[in-house]
Protein backbone atom coordinates (compact mmCIF):
# COMPACT_ATOMS: atom_id res chain seq x y z
CA UNK A 1 0.00 0.00 0.00
CA UNK A 2 1.15 3.59 -0.98
CA UNK A 3 1.13 4.92 2.72
CA UNK A 4 2.26 1.83 5.03
CA UNK A 5 4.80 3.73 6.05
CA UNK A 6 6.58 4.49 9.68
CA UNK A 7 5.94 8.12 11.36
CA UNK A 8 9.33 8.63 10.57
CA UNK A 9 9.14 8.26 7.26
CA UNK A 10 5.79 10.06 6.89
CA UNK A 11 7.62 12.94 8.73
CA UNK A 12 10.46 12.87 6.17
CA UNK A 13 8.27 12.67 3.02
CA UNK A 14 6.04 15.28 4.55
CA UNK A 15 9.20 17.64 5.06
CA UNK A 16 10.05 17.30 1.53
CA UNK A 17 7.40 17.60 -0.14
CA UNK A 18 6.61 14.02 -1.43
CA UNK A 19 3.23 13.58 -0.08
CA UNK A 20 0.25 14.80 -1.72
CA UNK A 21 -1.74 15.73 2.10
CA UNK A 22 -5.53 15.40 0.58
CA UNK A 23 -4.74 12.28 -0.98
CA UNK A 24 -3.11 10.87 2.13
CA UNK A 25 -5.88 11.99 4.29
CA UNK A 26 -8.65 10.68 2.17
CA UNK A 27 -6.96 6.97 1.91
CA UNK A 28 -6.79 7.26 5.68
CA UNK A 29 -10.29 7.97 6.14
CA UNK A 30 -11.07 5.27 4.14
CA UNK A 31 -8.83 2.88 5.70
CA UNK A 32 -9.68 3.78 8.79
CA UNK A 33 -13.14 3.22 8.78
CA UNK A 34 -12.83 -0.41 7.40
CA UNK A 35 -10.79 -1.18 10.56
CA UNK A 36 -12.62 0.39 12.96
CA UNK A 37 -15.47 -1.73 11.15
CA UNK A 38 -13.75 -4.72 11.90
CA UNK A 39 -12.06 -3.25 15.61
CA UNK A 40 -14.90 -1.08 17.11
CA UNK A 41 -11.30 0.81 18.46
CA UNK A 42 -12.90 4.71 17.69
CA UNK A 43 -15.78 6.47 18.73
CA UNK A 44 -16.00 9.34 16.64
CA UNK A 45 -14.24 9.92 13.68
CA UNK A 46 -13.36 13.47 12.48
CA UNK A 47 -14.13 13.59 8.92
CA UNK A 48 -12.36 17.10 7.87
CA UNK A 49 -8.88 18.47 9.43
CA UNK A 50 -8.96 22.71 9.58
CA UNK A 51 -5.81 25.08 9.14
CA UNK A 52 -2.54 24.58 7.83
CA UNK A 53 -1.02 21.26 8.15
CA UNK A 54 1.98 22.05 6.59
CA UNK A 55 3.91 23.13 9.55
CA UNK A 56 4.99 22.46 13.03
CA UNK A 57 6.62 19.35 13.57
CA UNK A 58 3.76 17.36 12.75
CA UNK A 59 2.85 17.58 9.22
CA UNK A 60 -0.66 16.87 9.68
CA UNK A 61 0.56 13.23 10.99
CA UNK A 62 -2.78 11.55 12.14
CA UNK A 63 -3.74 11.48 16.04
CA UNK A 64 -6.40 9.53 17.63
CA UNK A 65 -7.61 10.42 21.16
CA UNK A 66 -8.67 8.58 24.04
CA UNK A 67 -12.36 9.30 24.66
CA UNK A 68 -11.65 11.04 28.54
CA UNK A 69 -9.34 14.09 26.58
CA UNK A 70 -11.30 17.05 25.90
CA UNK A 71 -11.34 18.14 22.15
CA UNK A 72 -13.34 21.53 21.02
CA UNK A 73 -16.28 20.32 18.89
CA UNK A 74 -15.71 16.82 19.10
CA UNK A 75 -17.73 14.75 21.36
CA UNK A 76 -15.96 13.68 24.47
CA UNK A 77 -17.57 11.17 26.64
CA UNK A 78 -14.97 9.34 28.56
CA UNK A 79 -16.88 5.85 27.90
CA UNK A 80 -19.67 6.72 29.56
CA UNK A 81 -23.67 7.47 28.83
CA UNK A 82 -23.52 10.01 31.48
CA UNK A 83 -21.85 12.52 29.27
CA UNK A 84 -23.29 11.28 25.82
CA UNK A 85 -23.82 14.51 23.47
CA UNK A 86 -21.49 16.38 25.43
CA UNK A 87 -19.37 18.47 23.14
CA UNK A 88 -16.31 20.66 24.90
CA UNK A 89 -15.93 23.90 24.06
CA UNK A 90 -12.25 24.05 24.52
CA UNK A 91 -9.26 21.55 23.74
CA UNK A 92 -7.40 20.02 26.59
CA UNK A 93 -4.48 21.33 26.62
CA UNK A 94 -2.10 18.49 24.98
CA UNK A 95 -4.84 19.12 22.46
CA UNK A 96 -3.49 22.50 21.64
CA UNK A 97 -0.13 21.76 21.61
CA UNK A 98 -1.03 18.95 19.50
CA UNK A 99 -2.58 20.94 16.99
CA UNK A 100 -0.02 23.71 16.97
CA UNK A 101 2.20 21.79 16.11
CA UNK A 102 0.12 20.41 13.08
CA UNK A 103 -1.45 17.08 14.35
CA UNK A 104 -4.58 15.88 12.66
CA UNK A 105 -6.98 15.02 15.33
CA UNK A 106 -9.02 12.14 13.71
CA UNK A 107 -11.16 10.71 16.22
CA UNK A 108 -11.99 9.51 19.54
CA UNK A 109 -11.10 6.22 21.04
CA UNK A 110 -13.07 3.77 23.10
CA UNK A 111 -12.41 2.99 26.59
CA UNK A 112 -13.90 1.61 30.17
CA UNK A 113 -16.05 4.12 31.29
CA UNK A 114 -13.97 6.63 33.06
CA UNK A 115 -10.99 4.71 32.97
CA UNK A 116 -12.66 2.26 35.08
CA UNK A 117 -11.23 -1.32 33.98
CA UNK A 118 -8.05 -3.49 32.75
CA UNK A 119 -10.19 -5.06 29.66
CA UNK A 120 -12.00 -1.91 28.26
CA UNK A 121 -15.29 -4.10 28.75
CA UNK A 122 -16.75 -1.52 30.88
CA UNK A 123 -17.78 0.85 28.19
CA UNK A 124 -20.45 2.40 28.08
CA UNK A 125 -20.41 2.20 24.06
CA UNK A 126 -18.03 -0.28 22.23
CA UNK A 127 -15.85 -2.86 23.60
CA UNK A 128 -12.45 -2.77 21.34
CA UNK A 129 -11.62 -6.08 19.80
CA UNK A 130 -7.66 -6.93 20.01
CA UNK A 131 -6.63 -6.81 16.28
CA UNK A 132 -3.76 -9.77 17.51
CA UNK A 133 -6.76 -12.20 18.13
CA UNK A 134 -10.55 -10.44 17.80
CA UNK A 135 -12.19 -13.02 20.02
CA UNK A 136 -10.06 -11.40 22.98
CA UNK A 137 -9.82 -8.10 25.06
CA UNK A 138 -7.69 -5.30 23.29
CA UNK A 139 -6.57 -4.30 27.64
CA UNK A 140 -7.89 -1.07 29.26
CA UNK A 141 -8.59 0.89 30.28
CA UNK A 142 -6.96 2.79 26.78
CA UNK A 143 -8.29 -0.65 24.76
CA UNK A 144 -9.16 1.72 21.60
CA UNK A 145 -6.11 3.51 21.44
CA UNK A 146 -4.32 0.77 21.38
CA UNK A 147 -6.22 -1.29 19.54
CA UNK A 148 -6.21 0.89 16.49
CA UNK A 149 -2.66 1.73 16.47
CA UNK A 150 -2.30 -2.42 16.49
CA UNK A 151 -4.26 -2.50 13.50
CA UNK A 152 -4.26 0.56 11.28
CA UNK A 153 -0.76 -0.12 8.67
CA UNK A 154 -0.55 3.80 8.49
CA UNK A 155 1.20 6.38 10.00
CA UNK A 156 -0.78 7.30 13.20
CA UNK A 157 -0.11 7.76 16.80
CA UNK A 158 -2.71 7.97 20.08
CA UNK A 159 -2.67 10.01 22.83
CA UNK A 160 -4.07 7.68 26.03
CA UNK A 161 -4.21 8.47 29.26
CA UNK A 162 -3.32 6.04 32.64
CA UNK A 163 -4.16 5.93 36.25
CA UNK A 164 -3.19 2.52 37.05
CA UNK A 165 -1.64 0.94 33.95
CA UNK A 166 -4.52 2.03 31.26
CA UNK A 167 -1.34 2.86 28.95
CA UNK A 168 0.83 -0.23 29.46
CA UNK A 169 -1.61 -3.37 29.74
CA UNK A 170 -3.57 -2.33 26.55
CA UNK A 171 0.05 -1.85 24.22
CA UNK A 172 0.80 -5.00 26.14
CA UNK A 173 -1.52 -6.78 25.29
CA UNK A 174 -2.00 -5.53 21.60
CA UNK A 175 2.06 -5.52 20.98
CA UNK A 176 2.22 -1.84 20.44
CA UNK A 177 4.28 0.41 22.60
CA UNK A 178 2.61 2.42 25.21
CA UNK A 179 5.01 5.19 27.25
CA UNK A 180 3.10 6.87 30.66
CA UNK A 181 5.15 9.89 31.87
CA UNK A 182 6.29 10.70 35.34
CA UNK A 183 2.87 12.47 37.11
CA UNK A 184 3.03 16.09 36.22
CA UNK A 185 5.15 15.78 32.81
CA UNK A 186 2.17 16.42 31.21
CA UNK A 187 -0.58 18.68 31.84
CA UNK A 188 -3.83 17.44 32.74
CA UNK A 189 -6.25 20.33 31.70
CA UNK A 190 -8.87 19.54 29.94
CA UNK A 191 -8.61 15.72 30.83
CA UNK A 192 -11.68 14.38 32.50
CA UNK A 193 -10.43 13.02 35.72
CA UNK A 194 -10.48 9.44 37.20
CA UNK A 195 -8.30 10.12 39.78
CA UNK A 196 -6.32 13.48 40.00
CA UNK A 197 -3.35 12.25 42.15
CA UNK A 198 -2.89 9.67 39.58
CA UNK A 199 -3.98 10.45 35.94
CA UNK A 200 -1.37 10.82 33.28
CA UNK A 201 -1.86 11.05 30.11
CA UNK A 202 0.62 9.84 27.97
CA UNK A 203 1.35 7.90 24.21
CA UNK A 204 0.75 4.89 22.34
CA UNK A 205 2.67 4.21 19.16
CA UNK A 206 3.49 1.65 16.49
CA UNK A 207 7.45 2.25 17.94
CA UNK A 208 9.38 3.91 20.71
CA UNK A 209 10.09 6.82 18.73
CA UNK A 210 6.69 7.71 17.61
CA UNK A 211 5.63 7.75 21.18
CA UNK A 212 8.91 9.55 22.29
CA UNK A 213 7.87 12.35 19.21
CA UNK A 214 4.36 13.02 20.56
CA UNK A 215 5.78 12.91 24.44
CA UNK A 216 8.05 15.87 23.06
CA UNK A 217 4.94 18.06 22.14
CA UNK A 218 2.69 17.74 24.94
CA UNK A 219 5.20 17.53 27.60
CA UNK A 220 5.56 20.85 29.84
CA UNK A 221 4.54 23.26 32.53
CA UNK A 222 1.02 24.60 31.49
CA UNK A 223 -0.71 27.27 34.01
CA UNK A 224 -3.64 25.99 33.92
CA UNK A 225 -2.77 22.62 35.81
CA UNK A 226 -0.97 23.41 38.80
CA UNK A 227 0.58 19.75 39.29
CA UNK A 228 2.63 19.98 36.23
CA UNK A 229 6.13 20.23 36.88
CA UNK A 230 8.43 23.15 35.83
CA UNK A 231 10.65 21.42 33.31
CA UNK A 232 12.86 22.07 30.44
CA UNK A 233 11.17 21.27 27.03
CA UNK A 234 13.13 18.18 25.82
CA UNK A 235 12.92 16.14 22.68
CA UNK A 236 12.66 12.50 23.80
CA UNK A 237 13.76 11.12 20.61
CA UNK A 238 17.07 11.74 20.84
CA UNK A 239 17.10 8.94 23.26
CA UNK A 240 16.27 6.36 20.46
CA UNK A 241 19.40 5.69 19.25
CA UNK A 242 21.58 2.71 18.96
CA UNK A 243 24.36 2.96 21.73
CA UNK A 244 24.18 1.58 24.73
CA UNK A 245 24.49 3.60 28.34
CA UNK A 246 28.08 2.50 30.07
CA UNK A 247 28.24 0.77 33.54
CA UNK A 248 24.38 0.61 34.33
CA UNK A 249 22.38 -2.13 36.08
CA UNK A 250 19.19 -2.68 35.76
CA UNK A 251 17.02 -4.30 38.78
CA UNK A 252 14.91 -7.23 38.29
CA UNK A 253 11.85 -7.15 41.09
CA UNK A 254 11.98 -10.70 42.22
CA UNK A 255 7.74 -10.09 43.40
CA UNK A 256 7.04 -9.20 39.60
CA UNK A 257 8.45 -12.80 38.23
CA UNK A 258 6.45 -15.36 40.96
CA UNK A 259 4.10 -18.14 39.85
CA UNK A 260 1.25 -15.77 39.65
CA UNK A 261 2.42 -14.69 36.58
CA UNK A 262 2.07 -16.82 33.68
CA UNK A 263 5.52 -18.53 33.17
CA UNK A 264 5.49 -18.14 29.41
CA UNK A 265 5.42 -14.58 30.11
CA UNK A 266 8.25 -14.91 32.74
CA UNK A 267 10.49 -16.64 29.84
CA UNK A 268 9.76 -14.55 27.39
CA UNK A 269 11.28 -11.18 29.80
CA UNK A 270 13.76 -13.28 31.18
CA UNK A 271 14.95 -14.21 27.27
CA UNK A 272 14.87 -10.24 26.90
CA UNK A 273 16.90 -9.56 29.99
CA UNK A 274 19.37 -11.77 28.76
CA UNK A 275 19.28 -9.93 25.47
CA UNK A 276 20.44 -7.01 27.37
CA UNK A 277 22.72 -8.44 29.40
CA UNK A 278 24.59 -9.84 25.99
CA UNK A 279 24.62 -6.02 24.67
CA UNK A 280 26.61 -5.37 28.09
CA UNK A 281 23.38 -4.17 30.44
CA UNK A 282 23.86 -5.76 33.57
CA UNK A 283 20.72 -6.74 35.82
CA UNK A 284 20.19 -7.81 39.41
CA UNK A 285 17.74 -9.07 41.35
CA UNK A 286 16.04 -7.06 43.97
CA UNK A 287 13.11 -6.73 45.60
CA UNK A 288 9.74 -3.92 45.73
CA UNK A 289 8.22 -5.81 48.94
CA UNK A 290 5.94 -3.28 48.90
CA UNK A 291 4.24 -4.47 45.78
CA UNK A 292 1.24 -6.34 47.32
CA UNK A 293 0.15 -3.56 49.55
CA UNK A 294 0.23 -0.98 46.65
CA UNK A 295 -2.73 -2.39 44.57
CA UNK A 296 -4.80 -1.97 47.77
CA UNK A 297 -3.50 1.04 48.78
CA UNK A 298 -4.02 2.12 45.26
CA UNK A 299 -7.61 1.37 44.52
CA UNK A 300 -8.67 3.00 47.64
CA UNK A 301 -7.44 6.36 46.98
CA UNK A 302 -8.38 6.06 43.18
CA UNK A 303 -12.07 5.27 44.05
CA UNK A 304 -12.31 7.69 47.00
CA UNK A 305 -10.97 10.46 44.39
CA UNK A 306 -13.26 9.29 41.63
CA UNK A 307 -16.38 9.22 43.65
CA UNK A 308 -15.57 13.19 44.68
CA UNK A 309 -15.05 13.68 41.08
CA UNK A 310 -18.16 11.70 39.50
CA UNK A 311 -20.32 13.89 41.91
CA UNK A 312 -20.25 16.86 39.20
CA UNK A 313 -21.90 14.65 36.58
CA UNK A 314 -25.86 15.35 37.48
CA UNK A 315 -27.54 15.83 34.33
CA UNK A 316 -27.95 19.77 34.71
CA UNK A 317 -25.43 21.29 32.78
CA UNK A 318 -23.95 18.58 29.90
CA UNK A 319 -24.85 14.75 29.10
CA UNK A 320 -27.15 13.18 30.09
CA UNK A 321 -30.32 15.33 30.37
CA UNK A 322 -33.70 15.09 31.26
CA UNK A 323 -36.84 16.92 32.14
CA UNK A 324 -36.27 18.42 35.33
CA UNK A 325 -39.67 18.14 36.57
CA UNK A 326 -39.11 16.29 39.82
CA UNK A 327 -37.11 17.17 43.09
CA UNK A 328 -33.57 17.87 42.58
CA UNK A 329 -32.47 15.01 44.43
CA UNK A 330 -34.90 12.53 42.79
CA UNK A 331 -33.90 13.98 39.62
CA UNK A 332 -29.80 13.53 40.27
CA UNK A 333 -30.34 10.03 41.52
CA UNK A 334 -32.40 9.35 38.93
CA UNK A 335 -29.61 10.69 36.05
CA UNK A 336 -26.86 9.24 37.82
CA UNK A 337 -28.79 5.86 38.06
CA UNK A 338 -28.73 5.54 34.27
CA UNK A 339 -25.76 7.22 32.84
CA UNK A 340 -23.93 5.11 34.83
CA UNK A 341 -22.27 1.64 34.27
CA UNK A 342 -22.06 -0.36 37.18
CA UNK A 343 -18.33 -0.47 37.88
CA UNK A 344 -18.66 3.18 38.01
CA UNK A 345 -21.49 2.33 40.92
CA UNK A 346 -19.42 0.27 42.66
CA UNK A 347 -16.43 2.73 42.77
CA UNK A 348 -18.69 5.65 43.49
CA UNK A 349 -20.42 3.67 46.91
CA UNK A 350 -16.31 2.27 47.68
CA UNK A 351 -15.08 5.51 47.19
CA UNK A 352 -17.46 7.12 49.24
CA UNK A 353 -17.26 4.53 51.69
CA UNK A 354 -13.75 4.77 52.58
CA UNK A 355 -13.97 8.74 53.01
CA UNK A 356 -16.56 8.29 55.42
CA UNK A 357 -15.89 10.06 58.95
CA UNK A 358 -15.25 6.50 61.03
CA UNK A 359 -13.56 4.91 58.26
CA UNK A 360 -11.58 7.44 56.60
CA UNK A 361 -8.43 6.95 58.75
CA UNK A 362 -8.47 2.88 58.60
CA UNK A 363 -8.90 3.62 54.77
CA UNK A 364 -7.84 6.49 52.76
CA UNK A 365 -5.78 7.88 55.59
CA UNK A 366 -3.84 5.07 55.82
CA UNK A 367 -3.61 4.43 51.67
CA UNK A 368 -1.71 7.07 51.19
CA UNK A 369 0.30 6.42 53.99
CA UNK A 370 1.17 3.02 52.24
CA UNK A 371 1.67 4.96 49.04
CA UNK A 372 4.64 7.20 50.87
CA UNK A 373 6.49 3.98 51.82
CA UNK A 374 6.25 2.61 47.97
CA UNK A 375 7.58 5.58 46.75
CA UNK A 376 10.31 5.63 49.03
CA UNK A 377 11.32 2.15 48.59
CA UNK A 378 11.44 3.05 44.35
CA UNK A 379 13.51 5.83 45.12
CA UNK A 380 16.07 3.83 47.19
CA UNK A 381 16.57 1.50 44.52
CA UNK A 382 16.51 3.82 41.61
CA UNK A 383 19.76 5.13 43.92
CA UNK A 384 21.71 2.30 42.55
CA UNK A 385 19.63 0.56 39.28
CA UNK A 386 19.24 3.12 36.14
CA UNK A 387 15.56 1.33 35.68
CA UNK A 388 13.53 -1.47 36.83
CA UNK A 389 12.62 -4.41 34.25
CA UNK A 390 9.91 -6.43 34.41
CA UNK A 391 6.72 -7.96 32.81
CA UNK A 392 4.07 -5.78 32.17
CA UNK A 393 0.91 -8.02 32.85
CA UNK A 394 0.61 -11.17 34.56
CA UNK A 395 -1.48 -12.45 32.00
CA UNK A 396 -2.24 -12.78 28.65
CA UNK A 397 -5.24 -11.10 27.26
CA UNK A 398 -8.93 -12.98 28.49
CA UNK A 399 -11.44 -13.78 25.79
CA UNK A 400 -13.74 -11.56 25.39
CA UNK A 401 -16.88 -13.90 26.83
CA UNK A 402 -14.88 -14.93 29.49
CA UNK A 403 -14.56 -11.47 31.34
CA UNK A 404 -17.77 -11.64 33.22
CA UNK A 405 -16.49 -14.53 34.58
CA UNK A 406 -14.05 -13.02 36.20
CA UNK A 407 -15.10 -11.06 39.86
CA UNK A 408 -14.04 -7.64 40.30
CA UNK A 409 -10.93 -8.44 42.72
CA UNK A 410 -10.00 -10.98 40.32
CA UNK A 411 -9.75 -7.68 37.85
CA UNK A 412 -8.66 -5.40 39.99
CA UNK A 413 -5.81 -8.15 41.03
CA UNK A 414 -3.97 -8.29 37.18
CA UNK A 415 -3.14 -4.87 37.55
CA UNK A 416 -0.59 -6.11 39.83
CA UNK A 417 2.73 -4.76 38.02
CA UNK A 418 1.01 -1.98 36.81
CA UNK A 419 -0.46 -0.26 39.37
CA UNK A 420 2.88 -0.04 41.81
CA UNK A 421 4.90 2.32 39.57
CA UNK A 422 1.74 4.59 38.86
CA UNK A 423 1.09 5.17 42.50
CA UNK A 424 4.35 6.29 42.58
CA UNK A 425 4.21 8.32 39.46
CA UNK A 426 7.00 6.70 38.08
CA UNK A 427 7.52 6.95 34.38
CA UNK A 428 6.74 3.53 32.33
CA UNK A 429 6.75 2.03 28.97
CA UNK A 430 5.36 -1.35 27.81
CA UNK A 431 7.55 -2.90 24.81
CA UNK A 432 6.66 -5.57 22.68
CA UNK A 433 7.91 -8.84 23.31
CA UNK A 434 8.78 -11.80 20.39
CA UNK A 435 5.52 -13.76 21.58
CA UNK A 436 2.22 -11.78 21.04
CA UNK A 437 0.68 -9.97 23.78
CA UNK A 438 3.63 -10.02 26.29
CA UNK A 439 4.92 -6.77 26.83
CA UNK A 440 8.26 -5.85 28.29
CA UNK A 441 7.76 -3.24 31.58
CA UNK A 442 10.53 -0.45 31.91
CA UNK A 443 9.68 1.70 34.82
CA UNK A 444 12.36 4.67 35.96
CA UNK A 445 12.90 7.52 38.43
CA UNK A 446 10.56 10.59 38.36
CA UNK A 447 11.43 12.39 35.09
CA UNK A 448 13.67 9.74 33.93
CA UNK A 449 11.90 9.11 30.51
CA UNK A 450 14.68 9.42 28.67
CA UNK A 451 16.15 5.85 30.87
CA UNK A 452 12.94 3.85 29.95
CA UNK A 453 13.09 5.16 25.97
CA UNK A 454 16.33 4.38 25.83
CA UNK A 455 15.81 0.20 27.12
CA UNK A 456 12.71 0.18 25.36
CA UNK A 457 13.99 1.25 22.08
CA UNK A 458 17.17 -1.16 22.24
CA UNK A 459 14.55 -4.02 22.76
CA UNK A 460 12.87 -3.07 20.08
CA UNK A 461 16.09 -2.88 17.80
CA UNK A 462 17.54 -6.51 19.01
CA UNK A 463 19.46 -8.00 16.22
CA UNK B 1 -16.55 -12.34 62.46
CA UNK B 2 -18.29 -8.65 61.96
CA UNK B 3 -18.95 -7.68 58.27
CA UNK B 4 -16.63 -4.86 57.43
CA UNK B 5 -19.92 -3.64 55.58
CA UNK B 6 -23.84 -4.80 55.53
CA UNK B 7 -26.46 -4.38 53.22
CA UNK B 8 -27.51 -1.52 55.09
CA UNK B 9 -24.42 0.18 54.58
CA UNK B 10 -24.47 0.10 50.57
CA UNK B 11 -28.40 1.00 50.86
CA UNK B 12 -27.14 4.20 52.98
CA UNK B 13 -23.90 5.33 51.50
CA UNK B 14 -25.55 4.77 47.50
CA UNK B 15 -28.59 7.32 48.66
CA UNK B 16 -25.83 9.50 50.27
CA UNK B 17 -24.00 9.32 46.43
CA UNK B 18 -27.23 9.68 44.75
CA UNK B 19 -27.32 6.52 43.58
CA UNK B 20 -30.43 4.50 43.23
CA UNK B 21 -29.72 0.41 43.22
CA UNK B 22 -32.43 -2.34 42.05
CA UNK B 23 -32.39 -5.36 44.73
CA UNK B 24 -30.22 -6.96 42.98
CA UNK B 25 -27.69 -4.80 42.39
CA UNK B 26 -27.74 -4.31 46.13
CA UNK B 27 -27.42 -7.79 46.58
CA UNK B 28 -24.45 -8.19 44.52
CA UNK B 29 -22.83 -5.27 45.47
CA UNK B 30 -22.74 -5.58 49.49
CA UNK B 31 -21.64 -9.51 48.52
CA UNK B 32 -18.94 -7.80 46.25
CA UNK B 33 -17.95 -4.95 48.86
CA UNK B 34 -17.09 -7.92 51.66
CA UNK B 35 -14.59 -9.48 49.97
CA UNK B 36 -13.01 -6.46 48.06
CA UNK B 37 -12.57 -4.50 51.78
CA UNK B 38 -11.34 -7.59 53.41
CA UNK B 39 -8.83 -8.07 50.68
CA UNK B 40 -7.74 -4.08 51.28
CA UNK B 41 -7.39 -4.86 54.93
CA UNK B 42 -3.81 -6.34 54.33
CA UNK B 43 -2.92 -2.64 54.70
CA UNK B 44 -3.33 -3.28 57.74
CA UNK B 45 -0.08 -5.02 58.49
CA UNK B 46 1.67 -1.85 56.91
CA UNK B 47 3.27 -0.27 60.02
CA UNK B 48 2.97 3.47 59.50
CA UNK B 49 3.60 4.72 62.43
CA UNK B 50 5.29 8.65 61.80
CA UNK B 51 4.63 7.68 58.37
CA UNK B 52 3.24 11.29 56.49
CA UNK B 53 0.53 10.68 53.82
CA UNK B 54 1.48 11.63 49.98
CA UNK B 55 -1.54 13.43 48.68
CA UNK B 56 0.35 13.69 45.15
CA UNK B 57 3.22 11.60 43.69
CA UNK B 58 5.84 14.23 43.99
CA UNK B 59 5.98 16.99 46.11
CA UNK B 60 4.65 19.76 44.69
CA UNK B 61 4.48 23.29 45.78
CA UNK B 62 1.93 25.98 45.44
CA UNK B 63 2.54 28.01 42.27
CA UNK B 64 0.58 30.87 41.26
CA UNK B 65 -0.37 32.70 38.53
CA UNK B 66 -1.22 36.59 37.85
CA UNK B 67 -4.96 37.13 38.55
CA UNK B 68 -5.81 37.89 35.09
CA UNK B 69 -9.52 37.49 34.45
CA UNK B 70 -10.08 35.39 30.89
CA UNK B 71 -13.92 35.22 29.75
CA UNK B 72 -15.07 32.44 28.54
CA UNK B 73 -18.09 33.11 26.78
CA UNK B 74 -21.79 32.50 28.24
CA UNK B 75 -22.63 31.00 25.41
CA UNK B 76 -20.05 28.52 24.76
CA UNK B 77 -20.62 27.63 28.57
CA UNK B 78 -24.12 26.95 28.50
CA UNK B 79 -24.33 25.48 24.74
CA UNK B 80 -24.41 21.94 26.17
CA UNK B 81 -26.96 22.41 28.62
CA UNK B 82 -30.45 21.29 26.69
CA UNK B 83 -32.20 23.40 29.22
CA UNK B 84 -31.93 27.24 29.18
CA UNK B 85 -33.62 30.35 30.18
CA UNK B 86 -32.67 33.84 29.81
CA UNK B 87 -29.12 32.63 29.97
CA UNK B 88 -29.75 30.56 33.41
CA UNK B 89 -29.73 26.82 32.93
CA UNK B 90 -33.23 25.36 34.22
CA UNK B 91 -32.73 22.92 37.12
CA UNK B 92 -35.15 21.34 39.27
CA UNK B 93 -36.83 22.16 42.13
CA UNK B 94 -35.09 22.57 44.95
CA UNK B 95 -36.54 21.40 48.59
Amino acid sequence: MKYNLSVKEFLEKRKNGEIDYNDFYSTFLTNLKRKNKELRALRVISHSQKGDLNKGKLYGLPISVKDNICVKGVESCAGSKILEGYIPPFDASCISNVKKNSGAIIGKTNQDEFGFGTFSTNSGFDIPLNPLDKTRVAGGSSGGSAAIVAGLDMPHVSLGESTGGSISCPSAFCSVVGLTPTYGLVSRYGLIDYANSLDKIGVIGKTVYDTALLLSIIAGHDEKDFTTINKKAEDYTNYCGPDVPKKIKLGVPKEYFSDDIDKRIRDEVWNSIHYLESIGIDYEECSLKMTRYALPAYYIIAMAESSTNLAKFCGLRYGLQADPTENFNNYFSKIRSKGFGEEAKRRIILGTFARMSGFRDAYYLRAMKVRTLVIDEYKRLFKKYYALISPTMPIFPPKIKDVKKISPIQCYMSDILTVPPNLAGMPMISVPSSVPSVGIHIVADHLQEGRIIKIAYLLENRC
Amino acid sequence: MKKIITKDDVKHISDLARINLTEKELMKFSSEFVEILDAFRIIDEVDVKDVEPSFHPLNIRNVFRDDNVKIFSADDILSNAKKKEKGFILGPKVG
